[in-house]
């Protein structure tokens, strides 16, 4: 049978990342052809669901205000082949229906966090009892297939174990607690260190930057090298806090 | 031991060779390094020679100074125009996300934010500008007030 294909964006915390959500979900709509092939799972907050989110959405599941409500959506993925974007991104390319292609024999693919790209995070580099290591995986955009039952564990496991280290019931010594806010340590831990996820297939996107470009000012020289910006990351500019209108 | 030296990126001001830009490397006798750079005129103000004018010409060459002068101006135009690059590009992001807010703040007028004509609503997201943004968000207005007529004919 045929793998079930859909993405999944989530919407919390605050009603900006709700209209940003809105905001790719139709323009997901816009360039994926055909357009009743394309399935969205919102993951939302019930206090901000309208009538826009239940147009644009084909499933929609309800979650809390946690800051990492992101991992907790994403582990309930109601899709097979399953492509995570953050909400604060847009689609401009209709080479968003190739995205499935990306996923060949691994497990996750992530776009890089690459050297010349590091100054977009706030931590990157850090101590370890093993020694200096860096985060290489950067989870604005995430493909997963939730049909095998080892990503889903792993999906269950980084929500987990991301609540865990922000709640202050599980961190490993000798490790600085400034990077306990960072769903990127799990990732690496899971990634790095935890046995039953070695043979993991772990990927990156090929030219990354078209499937997760930071409309950063200083990224901005960067260009992705075999065709234009797929999906747009409008983090660094927006103001989250402030009411859109 | 204490030790002097002309480091070997000095380069002419000008094309005459009249003025020398020039760093000069001092170890003194435990080891401690000090750099000091040094504009050199050619002649003395009484026209007569500089002598460390001279003691940094003989020290590297002429040939030397005049490659690394060539050199100096080549990179520096090439950083000049990536500078210049950069700018634009960053400009290029901060009126993309301008942009981006200007939609977000059109999609939340009611008229807008109610319309089901799908259609005018991707060319709004699409649109490059301002002016495009305006545009058709009067016709989704428009295009309601007509749905809103033909509801009450």
């Amino acid at each position: 049978m045929e793998k079930s294909k859909g993405f999944i964006i989530v919407a919390s915390k605050k009603r900006n990342f709700y209209l940003y959500a809105l905001n790719l979900a139709e323009s997901l709509r816009d360039y994926y052809e055909p357009e009743d092939e394309c399935k969205i799972c919102l993951v939302t907050e019930e206090r901000f669901l309208d009538d826009r989110g239940r147009d644009v959405a084909d499933d929609i599941i309800f979650c809390d205000d946690h800051y990492r409500a992101k991992l907790w959506g994403m582990a309930k993925s109601p899709y097979d082949l399953t492509m995570y974007i953050d909400a604060d991104m847009e689609c401009e390319h209709e080479d968003i229906v190739k995205v499935w292609d990306e996923m060949k024999d691994h497990d996750l693919v992530f776009s890089a966090l690459t050297d010349d790209r590091d100054y977009i995070y706030a931590e990157r580099d850090f101590d370890t009892p093993e020694g200096v290591a860096k985060f290489t995986l950067c989870g604005g955009v995430c493909l997963y297939d939730m049909s095998k039952p080892i990503v889903r564990e792993f999906m269950d496991d980084w929500w987990d174990l991301t609540y865990r280290q922000m709640n202050d019931t599980w961190w490993p010594e000798g490790y600085v607690d400034s990077l306990k806010s960072w769903d990127q340590f799990s990732l690496w831990w899971l990634v790095e260190k935890e046995e039953k996820y070695k043979d993991l297939k772990v990927g990156i996107f090929d030219d990354d930057l078209r499937w997760n470009y930071y409309n950063a000012l200083n990224w901005a020289i960067t260009k992705p090298e075999t065709g234009p910006v797929i999906l747009r990351h409008f983090s660094a500019g927006l103001n989250k806090d402030t009411p859109i209108l | 031991m204490s030790r002097k030296q002309w480091m070997d990126n000095a380069f002419w001001e000008t094309d005459e060779k009249k003025e020398l830009n020039c760093i000069l490397e001092l170890e003194d006798d435990v080891g401690r390094v000090t750099r000091q750079q040094m504009f050199l005129h050619r002649y003395e103000k009484d026209g007569s020679d500089n002598e460390l004018f001279n003691e940094v010409v003989n020290a590297l060459g002429e040939d030397r100074i005049d490659q690394e002068t060539e050199d100096r101006v080549v990179r520096k135009k090439a950083e000049a125009e990536e500078e210049k690059m950069r700018e634009e590009e960053h400009q290029k992001a901060r009126k993309l996300e301008k942009l981006f807010n200007y939609k977000l703040e059109a999609f939340e007028v009611d008229d807008i934010k109610n319309s089901k004509n799908r259609k005018l609503k991707a060319k709004l997201r699409r649109a490059k500008s301002k002016i495009e943004v305006d545009m058709y968000s009067i016709m989704i207005l428009q295009d309601q007030l007509e749905a809103e007529t033909d509801g009450k004919e």
